[in-house]
């Protein structure tokens, strides 16, 4: 009786061990739904879109953006603006347009959003760490590494804390960017990929 | 049997604990197969072919030696690292002080063969994942390789990926190649903005 019930606790524990190494490899493969205003791609989040003009976001959120540097009487070439959409924050950057059609008038090139609400389309989002996004993107290419930053006028480091990851896919124009602190996602952007 | 129920239980709790280790994380066992940033071995990246010769105490016969067409810019040559084989090539160097002088020095070196191994125990065989990991700290470079469908048109591959290491932007470099999730192919070299 005994013997059978070693057996059975063994048969238990090695259950438990393979099970739990299945869940650790297909937890982020299992795509989840996410809300369309909260879907975050490289073109944008939700209805947002990157080449937007100020005035068709103004137009779809129903409000007049206050742009952070409205003030300024210097020339105004980029700005940044924070908008509640899909009950997410947003921050919207800015920068004017030299476009025949819409001159001087300011268009949407990134936005960002540390929402818990906001997932990518394989389901990445704040919280999850640096594995879950390389294997949510098998196939991209992906730019990551500390942040740098400056010590003082001549010297630059490594941050210990701050890390990015920028995924691109094979058109090169637009990009998703994790922002990650002590390994995991704190924000999330859609922008222009502008190299480095 | 009572009395080896519990130690065969901790028994089985360990072995599940261990599984993981996977066999392409395990250490080199001396610095004859080392890769680094620096080099494979004792091969350095920038090492004239005389310095090289100095270090594995014989001759290194380069490829092409008799080439006058070309002018012999660059050039490779095979050695062998024990029972390991390593393919290095070789760039035209000039001196500054004696006209029409120059010697040829090491660009980069490439092995296939598992012996070589980082300092955390990544080579042939590790995964892309493994490879991320073991260079925590480090800039990564990685997505598909782009191959060449006809004389004008690029496309990603499907089953060919990169893994490109560095400290910085520039500089020295470690390229891993993978093939379905394996590294199959390891290169030592640097990389520098003006190259591509």
């Amino acid at each position: 009786m005994k013997s059978i019930l070693t057996v059975l606790i063994a048969a238990c524990i090695i259950a438990a061990c393979s099970q739990g190494d299945k869940k650790k490899s297909s937890s982020k493969n299992e795509k989840s739904s996410v809300d369309a205003k909260h879907l975050l791609t490289k073109e944008g989040i939700g209805e947002l879109k990157i080449g937007m003009l100020q005035k068709d976001i103004e137009k779809l959120l129903g409000q007049a953006l206050q742009m952070k540097h409205a003030k300024d009487t210097g020339e105004i070439w980029s700005d940044t603006a924070v908008a509640k959409y899909g009950d997410m924050d947003v921050e919207l950057y800015f920068q004017r347009s030299y476009r025949e059609e819409h001159k001087d008038e300011m268009e949407l090139f990134g936005m960002s959003t540390g929402s818990t609400l906001c997932k990518t389309a394989e389901g990445v989002g704040v919280g999850d760490d640096r594995n879950a996004i390389l294997e949510a993107y098998p196939d991209n290419p992906i730019t990551m590494g500390p942040d740098s930053y400056m010590v003082n006028d001549t010297t630059w480091a490594l941050s210990k804390t701050d890390y990015f990851i920028n995924v691109s896919d094979d058109k090169w124009d637009k990009q998703i960017n994790f922002r990650l602190v002590n390994k995991k996602v704190t924000k999330m952007e859609a922008s222009l990929n502008m190299g480095e | 049997m009572r009395r080896y129920a519990l130690p065969f239980l901790f028994f089985l709790l360990a072995a599940c604990g261990s599984k993981q280790d996977n066999p392409a994380t395990v250490k080199p066992e001396n610095t004859d197969y080392l890769i680094s940033l620096d080099g494979i071995g004792p091969v350095k990246t920038e090492m004239t072919l005389a310095e090289l010769e100095t270090v594995l105490k014989q001759k290194v016969p380069l490829t092409n030696p008799k080439d006058t067409s070309s002018g012999s810019w660059m050039d490779s040559a095979f050695i062998k690292i024990k029972e390991a084989d390593l393919l290095l090539s070789f760039v035209r160097t000039y001196a500054y002080k004696n006209p029409d002088s120059f010697h040829m020095r090491v660009s980069d070196m490439k092995t296939s063969n598992p012996l070589f191994k980082t300092i955390n125990g990544i080579g042939v065989g590790s995964s892309r994942l493994e490879v991320c990991n073991a260079f925590d700290n480090y800039r990564i470079y990685m997505g598909p390789e782009t191959v060449m469908i006809n004389d004008s048109t690029w496309v990603q591959s499907k089953d060919l990926y990169q893994v490109r290491v560095r400290e910085h932007r520039e500089g020295p470099q470690i390229v891993f190649y993978v093939k379905d999730n394996k590294v199959y192919q390891v290169e030592v070299g640097s990389y520098y903005d003006d190259q591509e």
